[in-house]
Formats: structure tokens, sequence, C-alpha cells
């Protein structure tokens, strides 16, 4: 594990494992994954009581965010497999770790355009309900903590056509980053507005 | 592992499982001891008891233990009186309880209760007896050991014989097996005549061709001249046990102690069971790494093949492609030893049936007999659980619809029970389970008018369809032959479980019937999925993964004469079998060529052919479940062949019954 960490803050691992403990380690491991080549890291202060942890990322010229908890891993882009008589936003599969995880095109699937073959930047493994899914982002931004109220919740128009897939907005140093909902990403029936 | 010893597999895991139960068992009396002097407990500790009674009572039913299945109700109704309060729980009620529990011990380590009989009797005398919260009777001078080993009613004669006086011996005795009955009876009835036989148990020191019993006998005489009565009759030993002559003797019966020492194995910590058990899904890791070393060999063979052509290195090449061929077999005998111990005898899954049916014969009035072949079958153990569902579908169904009631099996001369058959055979890389009635069979034109009625298709497809294809329609949702809804079926969910659990499976489902003979089902299934043998082939761009144990032949078709676009029957060895291009299935575009391959796949009496444009090698591949919320027509699943990136794995029975749901659509 540590050595794996060292590779990665030199730049030449591919892959970071995340130990399924402690939240704020967690966090720091993300940071650290993405900080370097990306500098736009500003963490909050660290605090006791605990707000909403986010990971955030860009799609085109929006700034996204999931939950820190449901995050597993980031990877580089690497061949995915295609899956045929498939919605098209579900670009194909990887296996990560011998586990088979589908990968979606986060943007095509959120209507803010589609990724090519390799113009994605990083694919972001999260999971819910014990299931991964893999998420293709164009990098990567930080992660913070906040216990600001969640704004603009539910489908609420501003949210343009990615509303449905939104559960809430907050602001990050001038940023409006939204927080977007995995369930709803890969649930079928969810469709772009 | 010999096919002749799967019995023995089975039995050795069934005594491993009892002996994990035993062990909670244990843990959970020891923390029940330590509440014994102020007479409170652990409910939860009682109760984790109970269920370890509980289960090895009905584990120990399916293997026949009778002993063991009887000694673990008492102790479970002892057990559940004290749950209930309706006893208190005391010293004596938890020396009884551990006297069961080592009991249970040595019945597992005996591997087997007959010899065990009285001493099980005994106990479960005890046990009734603490639970109504009576006293046993105590004998004074009589080592536990003996009295564990006689029922009730030895117990009490041997008291009496104590009370009137007498002294109570132990006569060893020993018989050659070929004349043991003549000897056994010619000693017992010279016994008799001076003593009364209290008990008489077969000694576990018997070996294959010497019995030994211990005789227990009350008599006034002593020591010696009941010797001098017995003198030259057996081979015996006599010894005092108790009474007059037992007195100065601590070591009361080291005949009972001896005859005993068999079992010394329950009181070490030592397992009988040579059986590790191991969660399926650290075989399922060590598989993954065997098919990853699998593709790292066939690189190396490539390799080898390259440096073969390069005159100045031909020499390491021809050298490494050796070395390269001793890994493959040494990876294939790992993988098969693997595969191996994945594979557990399908009669474990058929035994349970056995129970269901009492169940079923008590809910239903009918009668049933359960018959069972090839129970030795093995099959991977996913596979087995898997399936277990299904064949509880169809045989419930076959129970509701299929079997009459007695009265009327008799009235058209049949056997009162109706028979249902489970058998099992090998067929290559596949087996074959068949479940068989012998009762009114379907009625197909039945089916044929439920499925109008319900709208699952039109009057006029439905006459035009020929009497298997209206089998099929058993396995739609929402078609039920029966009107009335009972308890166990005909709410026309269940059979199509059953279709869809199969396919899961990569298998597939063919029925028979005939009217008022009966109805078989036949499920032909892989296997095993964990690691199959794959042909990768080319189509339209995209590679993919053909399980080679449904294909049965490839074929080259030239283009256009033999195959175009547009062809969907395509004639092999005589026969036209539907055929589809794999990329037209998978609705992408795919160029026209010169030539292709048909891979003829099929599976029981169906065939499909899979045209596409280049075979490229095999490979064993660990194939993988897609992700969850991805279900795709025709793919199986997924493998990982490392370097090379993620595959996906043709599923051979989806194509196929999309291929045979289409003619149908054609004629219709």
């Amino acid at each position: 594990m540590r050595k794996r960490m060292s590779e990665e803050r030199k730049g030449t691992g591919k892959v970071i494992y995340l130990r399924k403990d402690g939240q704020a380690r967690k966090a720091r491991l993300i940071q650290r994954m993405i900080a370097p080549s990306e500098n736009d890291i500003t963490a909050a202060a660290p605090s006791t009581a605990p707000g909403l942890r986010l990971v955030t990322f860009v799609l085109g010229d929006q700034e996204y965010a999931l939950e820190v908890a449901e995050a597993v891993e980031v990877l580089k882009p690497r061949k995915l497999t295609a899956v045929p008589l498939v919605p098209g936003y579900i670009k194909g599969i990887l296996s990560v770790r011998g586990e088979m995880v589908t990968v979606i095109d986060t943007k095509r699937r959120i209507g803010a355009g589609a990724y090519g073959e390799d113009d994605y930047g990083r694919i972001l493994i999260a999971s819910t309900n014990s299931q991964k899914v893999g998420f293709l982002v164009d990098r990567m931004t930080g992660v913070f903590e906040t216990r600001q109220a969640l704004t603009g919740a539910d489908g609420s128009p501003k949210n343009g056509p990615a509303g449905a897939f939104i559960k809430g907005v907050v602001t990050f140093n001038g940023r409006e980053i939204s927080l977007l909902s995995i369930e709803r990403l890969i649930e079928a029936s969810v469709k772009v507005e | 592992m010999g096919k002749k010893e799967t019995k023995g597999e089975r039995f050795k895991e069934f005594l491993a499982e009892a002996e994990d139960l035993l062990n909670t068992m244990a843990n959970g009396l020891m923390a029940l001891g330590k509440g014994v002097r102020t007479g409170d407990y652990d409910p939860v500790m009682l109760n984790s008891v109970f269920r370890s009674a509980h289960t090895l009572k009905g584990m120990s039913g399916l293997f026949d233990f009778k002993g063991m299945a009887s000694l673990s109700h008492a102790m479970e109704d002892t057990l559940d009186a004290l749950r209930m309060g309706k006893s208190d729980f005391n010293g004596k009620t938890f020396d009884t309880l551990m006297a069961a529990h080592e009991l249970m011990g040595k019945i597992i380590a005996a591997r087997g209760d007959e010899k065990l009989k009285p001493e099980i009797d005994n106990v479960k005398s005890l046990l009734s007896k603490v639970s109504c919260k009576r006293d046993a009777p105590l004998l004074t001078g009589v080592d536990a050991e003996v009295l564990k080993a006689l029922t009730e009613y030895e117990v009490h004669r041997l008291s009496e014989n104590l009370k009137a006086g007498r002294s109570v011996f132990c006569i060893n005795a020993s018989f050659p097996l070929t004349t043991f009955d003549r000897g056994y009876l010619e000693l017992t009835e010279l016994i008799k005549t001076e003593c009364e036989i209290i008990a008489t148990l077969p000694s576990t020191r018997s070996s294959p061709d010497t019995l030994f019993f211990d005789i227990f006998a009350g008599t006034v005489r002593n020591r010696d001249s009941l010797i001098a009565l017995l003198q030259g009759k057996a081979s015996i030993e006599v010894k005092p046990v108790a009474g007059p002559e037992a007195q100065g003797a601590p070591q009361a019966v080291p005949g009972a102690k001896e005859a005993h020492s068999g079992f010394a194995a329950s009181s070490t910590l030592r397992r009988v069971g040579n059986v590790v058990r191991v969660n399926i899904e650290k075989l399922d890791r060590i598989l993954s790494a065997v098919s990853e070393l699998g593709i790292i060999n066939s690189t190396i063979s490539r390799l080898s093949a390259e440096l073969k052509n390069q005159s100045r290195l031909s020499v390491y090449g021809i050298e490494l492609a050796r070395i390269d061929k001793y890994l493959e077999r040494k990876l294939n005998e790992l993988r098969n030893s693997v595969l191996d111990v994945r594979m557990v005898p399908i009669g474990s899954l058929f035994n349970r049936f056995e129970t269901v049916l009492n169940k079923l014969s008590r809910e239903t009035g009918k009668e049933f007999v359960l018959e069972t072949n090839g129970d030795e079958t093995e099959l991977d153990k996913l596979i087995i659980e898997e399936l277990a569902d299904p064949l509880m579908h169809i045989i419930t169904n076959m129970v509701d619809h299929g079997i009459e009631p007695p009265e009327q099996r008799v009235a058209i001369g049949k056997d009162r029970a109706g028979k249902i058959t489970l058998s099992a055979y090998q067929k290559g890389n596949h087996a074959v389970v068949e479940v068989r009635d012998d009762g009114a069979g379907i009625d197909i034109e039945r089916v044929r008018r439920k499925a109008v009625e319900k709208g699952v298709l039109k009057a006029t497809q439905a006459a035009s369809m020929t009497a298997q294809e209206v089998l099929e329609l058993i396995f739609i949702p929402g078609v039920s032959t029966k009107d009335v809804v009972t308890e166990t079926s005909g709410r026309g969910v269940g059979m199509d479980v059953v279709k869809e659990n199969i396919t899961r499976l990569s298998g597939i489902i063919d029925i028979e019937t005939v009217r008022g003979r009966g109805t078989r089902f036949v499920i032909t299934i892989p296997i095993t999925l964990a690691i199959i043998q794959t042909l990768i082939i080319e189509d339209a761009g995209e590679r993919y993964a053909v399980p080679l144990n449904s294909v049965i032949e490839i074929i080259e078709l030239r283009s256009p004469e033999e195959y175009s676009q547009d062809t969907e029957q395509i004639n092999v060895n005589g026969r036209d079998i539907p055929a589809a291009r794999l990329s037209r299935f998978f609705q992408k575009p795919g160029a026209a060529r010169d030539s292709y391959f048909g891979i003829v796949a099929g599976l029981a009496e169906h065939r499909v052919c899979i045209v596409v444009d280049r075979l490229l090698e095999e490979l064993d591949l660990v194939i993988k479940p897609l992700p969850g919320f991805l279900k795709v027509p025709g793919v199986a699943g997924a493998a990982d062949m490392g370097e090379k990136g993620t595959i996906l794995v043709l599923d051979i029975t989806g194509i196929l019954e999309h291929a045979v749901a289409k003619k149908q659509l054609a004629r219709a």
C-alpha cells in the first residue's frame, strides 16, 4: 500500500488503492491523487464536526461532485470494452481487480456532450449499494468539506438539462458545484430533461 | 477425487459440518456453564445452542443418522423447556446437556451411531427427565460411563441387582465373525443359567473379522466361579462393575472404559474429518490467477514461435517452446485440481427433496416416492446451489399439477404413490439433470387455450404452433394450467423463474410429456462456469469469447455462395439450422467479406450457427458476471485477459433462444 502511494506521488503509478477506513484518510488520499498535477486544491480547514465531504471534478465547463463516501478510486484512461445493445451513455466495461465495472460517459449521460475514444482525463470509480460504477470525467479538481446546506434541490430548472441527476448545489470559493446522484445516473429510466 | 468415493466425500462433508456445529455448541455450553451456580444464563447463548441442536437434527436426518437425529431432538426439547422457563437451569441440567454434547462428539468420532444406541437412549431419557424436573435414579458405585451406556430399563435392572446384594460383572467376549451368532448364543445361554443378563453392548474394538461384546450380568457368584463357569467357551474376560465384588476395586469398569477407547478421539482436540472448508470466493481468486497465468502462457508461446523464425535465435525459441509446453501442462493440472475442489456430487442436492416431498405430501394429501439416479455426478458447487430453486419449482409443479390424487391413481391402475425421479449424468462438458414424474402429463390443448385467454398470444398464432412450441409456453410468466391457486403453486409464477435461472447458468431446459404417462424436464447445463475454454473470435472489429463447451463444429463459409448478410438458415450436415451474423445480432454494422466462419453451437437438441469474421485463438478464461444493472441478450459475462483487456463472453443459449423465437415469429 505504502509503496504504491509513493509511486503515485512520483507520478508513475496508475492506481491508488483506498482503504475502507476513515473518510478523512480517504479524502487525503484522493486529494493527493489529484493535487500534484492539478493544483487546484483548496481543502477546507479540518473541523471536528464532519460536514459533507465532496470529491469534485469537471465535465466540460461545469464542476460536479460526488460524496467522498461514494468514491472508490481514480483511474487513468485505459481501454474500455464496448457492450452492445445498451444505452449509448454506457461507454463499456472495465475490469477493476477482477470485478466488472460499468463505465458511464458522464457527459453524455447528463446531456453535456459526449466523450470520444480517449479524450477523457480520468475514470472516477464510485460505488453505490455495493455496486461499482465508473464515471468518465475531464479532470479531478479536489476534495473538500462543507457544512453548507444544498441549494437548488432536485430538478430545479436552473440546473439545466442535468437537473434530474443533481441532488443539490454548493458554492465553494466562488465555484458552483453540483452534487450528482449515482443512483439516478445508473437508473436507465431517468432521462435528460 | 474418484467418482466412487463421492458418497464418502459427502459423508465427510457432513462430518465436518457436524463438527463445526458441535464446536459452536460447546462454546455456547461453556458460556452457559458460568451461570450454573446462580441459576441464570444468557438467553442469547441458550438460543445459539438450541439452533445448533436444531440444525444438527436436520442434517442428521438427511444422512440417516437416526440416533444422532433423535438425540439432538431430545436436546432441542430440553433446551426449549429451558428457554420457555418450563424447567430450571441447574447443575444437573447442565451436566446432562454436556453429556449429550459429548455423546454427539462420540457419534461423529465413531462415524456412526448404531453401536452407541443404548448410550443415546440413556442420555435421551436423562434429557427428558431434566426437562420435567425429575431426578434421575442414583446408582452408587457404578461408573457414570457404564450408566451412560445403558438404557433406562437396563439401569433400572442394574440398580435392582445391586439392591439385592448381587455383584455386577462386565464380561468381555470376542467371537470370530464367521461363527459369532452360534458362539454368542451358547455363551449367553450359559451365563443365563447363573446370572441375569442386564445388557449386551457391542464393543467398538470389533475388527472386520472379530466381534467383541460387553455383557453386563448380575449374579450372586464371585468372579472366580463365574470365570470357572465360562471357561473355554469363548475368549472372555470378566471384570467386576459394582456390588460386593467390585468393592476395593477403584477402577470399577476397566472393561467398559476399554470398550469406549475407540472414542478417545472425542476428548482430544484433533478433528476426525480431514476436510478444509473454504469460501468459494477464495477458490475464485485462485482460478483468476490460474487464468491469468494461462494468458501469460499463451504470450510466451507466441514469443517462442517468433524466436524460432529468427535463424540466429531459433535454438532459444525451440527451448522456450519446450519449457512453455511443460508450463502449459502444469497449468492444466493446477486448473483441473482447483476445479475439482469446487465439484460437489449432485446427490447432496437431490437428497434435500426427500424432506420437501414429505412436507408436500402432508399438505396435498398425495403420496410420493422419490427415486434418484446418478447421485455421484459432479457439478460446480455454485451451479448446484443455483439448481436448487429451479428443481424445487419443477417438483412443486409436478406435485400440484402432474401427480393425481392416490384414489384416482389406483383407479387408473397406477401405484398409489406418485413417483418422482431425479437423475443426473455427465455428457461431455455438460451435465444433464432430469426430473420425471409418472403423473397425468401436461394437457397441451389446455395450455394453448390458457395462453390465448391470458393474452400471451393470438388465437391464430396459438393454432399454428406445434405441441413442442406450446409446451414452451409454460415458461412464460402468467401461463399456468391450474385454475385454483394453492399453497404450493398455481399462481403462474415459478416456471418462468426456472427458465430464467437455467438460462443464467448457460443451460437449456426441454420438456417432454405424454398424456396419462407423465412429464419429463431435461436440463442441460455446463459442469462449471468458473473457468471455461473459449475461442476468441472477431466480428465487426470487436473481439468476443465463445465458450467452447457448447461449440459443436466450426465451418468456413465462402461469400456470397454459402453465406450472405441475409442468410438466416444454413445447411450443416443435411440439417437446416438458424444462422445469425454476430454483429447483426448485436445490431452493429458489419462489413461484407469474402469468407466467414460459422460457429455451430448447440445444447441438447438445439443448434444455432453464429457467423463471425475471424477466429483468433483459444484461451481458458474465468468468466465474471456483468455488472448488476447491465442485462445484455447474448452476453453471458465478461472475462479479464490481463494486459489484453476485458472481453465479452457470448451466451450461446441466449443467441440460440433468440434464433428459435425468431423462427416461431416468422411462421406465425
